[in-house]
């Protein structure tokens, strides 16, 4: 007997048919998409982290002191170019040709902050075949290290066009003082 | 006359509204997710394309910043806070160094040292670039920032930006 397909199997298969085929798109195109978004907001992420890094290390080196307050949120400058008056004024003017809302322009929401704080390094920081040549020189050149030094950071986070969460932060320990 | 008193015996059926129905339904369907097949894998390969290129460019970017972070010299541009799209430097081997767009919309990065000596090429940076500016702020002596704006082969426009200390000026 010739017989063809019931309604029901039919619809059983192109259930199937989307029940095997719907993670498999999933996992190629959307999760892909997804991570390739990841990828480029992390690259322009970095750079205008370091841009930022860079900027106030410029500075820095010319104050030779903190800024004052040692903790700030830049997104306004970074996206704005907007120089307040004070010690991160500067900041803004790096920012004041858009390039900072050019270079994240595919992120929809982002948050910036910059912030300075004291930090010790102890003998761990050293190999371990190094800490025994000399103990005495090397506690006085850590001592030396953590009362000259901060350390600086830049903490970005951001939301994706997905609305998922990012974050990415720049560590960077910087001499304030002179050794002599 | 008809197909049944041509061919006693043989019964003819077609297919009834509801059958037709759910065929287009499951057509409708499996060509939905064709399409969305065919759309996604080239929406992925675009951005596959696109990623590529800023990652080309972080790495022409992370390029410069080493080079020019170890110059001695800013020739151009100069310290007036204004954007221009050269820059000229000297590395710290003296070499003269200049990084330029050219009519091709090409950013290259030249040795003008070794192209007279040895017709070295220009390192190719990024293709369709659309802008790079430079400036340096005010008075500064040792600090360098630019910004590199491309498209990619679709229009799609991004940007790059970067600060460079350099820390090898000679005063």
């Amino acid at each position: 007997m010739k017989r063809g397909f019931v309604l029901i199997e039919a619809l059983v298969a192109v259930l199937l048919f989307a029940v095997i085929c719907f993670p498999l798109y999933k996992l190629y195109f959307q999760t892909g998409l997804g991570q390739q978004r990841m990828v480029r907001d992390f690259l322009a992420v970095t750079n205008v982290s370091e841009k930022i890094l860079n900027r106030i290390d410029h500075q820095l080196e010319k104050t030779k002191k903190a800024l004052d307050p040692l903790g700030k949120d830049v997104t306004a400058e970074v996206l704005l170019g907007l120089q307040e008056s004070g010690d991160w004024s500067f900041l803004g003017q790096a920012f004041a040709d858009d390039s900072g809302r050019l270079a994240i322009r595919y992120i929809p929401v982002i948050k910036s902050e910059v912030e300075f704080r004291g930090f010790s390094l102890d003998d761990s920081a050293v190999p371990s075949d190094h800490r025994t040549n000399n103990p005495q020189l090397l506690k006085a050149v850590l001592d030396s290290i953590n009362k000259r030094s901060l350390l600086e950071t830049v903490d970005s986070r951001w939301l994706d066009t997905e609305q998922l969460k990012h974050g990415f932060k720049l560590n960077y320990i910087r001499t304030l003082k002179p050794e002599f | 006359m008809n197909t049944a008193t041509q061919y006693p015996g043989r019964r003819r059926r077609g297919v009834t509204f509801v059958e037709l129905m759910v065929y287009m339904v499951i057509f409708t369907l499996v060509a939905g997710f064709v399409l969305q097949l065919v759309w996604g894998g080239r929406k992925a390969d675009e951005g596959r394309k696109r990623l590529g290129i800023f990652q080309d460019l972080r790495i022409s970017s992370l390029k410069v910043n080493r080079s020019l972070s170890q110059a001695t010299r800013i020739l151009f541009p100069p310290a007036d806070g204004k954007p221009y799209h050269q820059v000229v430097y000297l590395s710290e081997r003296g070499e003269l160094m200049v990084l330029f767009l050219n009519d091709k919309d090409n950013l290259y990065l030249m040795n003008y040292d070794a192209v007279k000596k040895n017709q070295e090429q220009p390192a190719l940076l990024a293709r369709r670039t659309m802008e790079f500016n430079a400036s340096r702020p005010p008075g500064t002596q040792d600090y360098l920032q630019y910004l590199a704006r491309l498209k990619d082969e679709r229009g799609v426009e991004f940007a790059l930006t970067d600060g460079i200390l350099v820390r090898n000026i000679m005063r």
